[in-house]
């Protein structure tokens, strides 16, 4: 059925008696159109007109020597012929107008997007400091205002904007970039080993080398010392720089328990109904909701509401608690888990340009537990500035030659 | 001889189509689903198997299965379904 004739309305008709086809005739010639004509069964037949049209059928009928009934009304002036003198129902059928055009422009509903390192409760209460919040009046709401109050309190957002659509109100927060600190070039530093390896190559930018290739170190051991040299022996202290690259031996062992407790719903569930009004919470049930041990709680919210057409502060919640009895169960795949939890561990101590050059895992089980055991040698960075001591600069001022003698 | 007849005639002689200037049925089948006639004079027998209408002077019968009057007003008439014949008695 198209929309035209639903907004019109339109009408079933039963036609009877000993021909009923002259009633369509009769209706073609007076240019009454009608649709789904059913084929006469047992002299009679059903077909569709415009509503306005059916008063004028039964007269039609009576003359061919048949009989028109309206069997169906349907469409909007079907509805308003329906609900005729019940001045009640009309009433608040407009107060129900009144009231969900009237909440549109208030707040029922937020949300926050685009957040990530910084938490969405922050984000809404800074919201709700500056107005924004469920029951706010949002055609008072001004962009400006709003962002700049928002910033000023979470610093660590670079902008953000308040959409309203339907009593819905969608904030789209970016988050500010983390300042990448600069090096203090002023500071004069040691590169040193942060863990035991052998040294594979040396590229010192500044500093002196100390570390050759094939040198084992420990961690903490200078591999670029923080003094430069020249022709004459040490000129002075300076910021030592530079890649120096090792090969490392890595054992990392990770364990966990075999089984897990499992949880089995027993099928026992309750349920809480309770209406949120805006702010406010009507529960229909008596006690508190906190969740019993060995019980999940599931809570479903129906808020009264067309996405993106209008939402009221009106919202069903059912809370259901699920009883559950836990049973140990073996973790699927436990090994692989832990394998990768090993090798992603690695990854992140070698960092981003460290290889890993080759890898073997063991395994062993012990008191319910599986131990998985990764082995691996790779190829990473291994320098680290460490700052000079007080000790450091003495010892780096006493080698410098005097003028004097250097004059000599 | 009846006037309608006569123009037919005359239209014949001028070789002009019939239908364009007496009110003669004009009957247009479209693949084997669908019958429009222009011209018809009423609905004399509506069933799932045949349709009927008047012409001048003869009966346009369509035969088929599944028939249904889609739409109708004073000049025209459209029925869809499987059709297996159209004559004229």
């Amino acid at each position: 059925m198209s929309r035209g004739r639903f907004l019109t309305g339109w009408a079933q008709v039963r036609l009877s008696g000993a021909a009923p086809e002259a009633v369509l005739t009769a209706m073609a010639e007076r240019g009454i159109p009608f649709w789904d004509a059913t084929p006469p069964e047992g002299y009679a037949m059903t077909v569709r007109v415009p509503l306005r049209a059916a008063k004028r059928l039964p007269d039609m009928a009576r003359r061919l020597g048949c009989e028109a009934e309206v069997v169906r009304r349907r469409g909007i002036p079907a509805l308003f012929l329906a609900v005729g003198r019940r001045y009640a129902l009309l009433a608040c059928l407009a107060l129900a107008l009144v009231l969900v055009n009237i909440s549109g422009l208030f707040i029922w509903d937020i949300s926050v997007e685009g957040c990530d390192a910084v938490p969405e409760g922050v984000i809404r209460a800074a919201l709700a400091e500056c107005g924004v919040d469920i029951g706010a009046y949002w055609p008072k709401f001004s962009q400006d205002a709003i962002r700049n109050g928002v910033i000023l309190r979470v610093p660590d957002l670079r902008w953000m904007t308040v959409s309203v659509r339907g009593s819905h109100a969608l904030v789209t927060v970016r988050e500010a970039r983390k300042r990448i600190e600069p090096v203090d070039e002023s500071e004069y530093v040691n590169v040193t080993a942060k863990r035991a390896g052998i040294v594979d190559e040396v590229h010192p930018k500044r500093g002196t080398q100390v570390a050759e290739p094939g040198d084992t170190v420990l961690p903490g051991d200078v591999l670029i010392a923080g003094y430069s040299t020249g022709r004459a022996g040490v000129q002075g202290p300076v910021r030592a720089t530079g890649p120096v690259w090792a090969r490392t031996w890595y054992e990392l062992t990770a364990k966990a328990p075999i089984t897990q407790a499992e949880k089995r719903y027993t099928g026992e569930r309750q349920s809480q109904w309770a209406l949120v009004l805006g702010k406010t919470r009507i529960n229909f049930y008596k006690g508190s909701s906190i969740c019993p041990a060995g019980c999940d709680k599931i809570t479903y919210s129906y808020p009264l509401a067309v996405k993106g057409v209008f939402t009221l502060p009106l919202t069903v919640e059912r809370t259901v608690y699920a009883a559950y009895e836990t049973a140990g169960a073996p973790v699927p795949d436990l090994e692989q888990a832990l394998r990768d939890r090993l090798m992603d561990g690695l990854k992140k101590a070698i960092g981003a340009d460290g290889q890993v050059v080759s890898s073997r895992y063991t395994r062993s089980e012990k008191d319910g537990a599986l131990a998985v055991t990764l082995h691996a040698e790779c190829r990473e960075q291994i320098g680290r500035d460490v700052p000079l001591t007080a000790e450091d600069l003495l010892a780096i001022q006493s080698k410098i030659p005097k003028t004097e003698e250097y004059s000599q | 001889m009846k006037k309608t007849d006569i123009i037919q005639r005359i239209a014949a002689l001028a070789d002009v189509q019939p239908e364009s200037v007496a009110n003669v049925p004009r009957i247009t089948i479209s693949g084997g689903g669908r019958v429009l006639v222009e011209g018809h004079r009423g609905l004399l027998e509506y069933g799932e198997d045949r349709i009927a209408a008047a012409g001048p002077g003869y009966r346009i019968l369509i035969k088929g299965e599944k028939l249904a009057l889609v739409a109708m007003d004073r000049r025209e008439l459209v029925v869809s379904g499987r059709l297996w014949a159209v004559e004229l008695e």
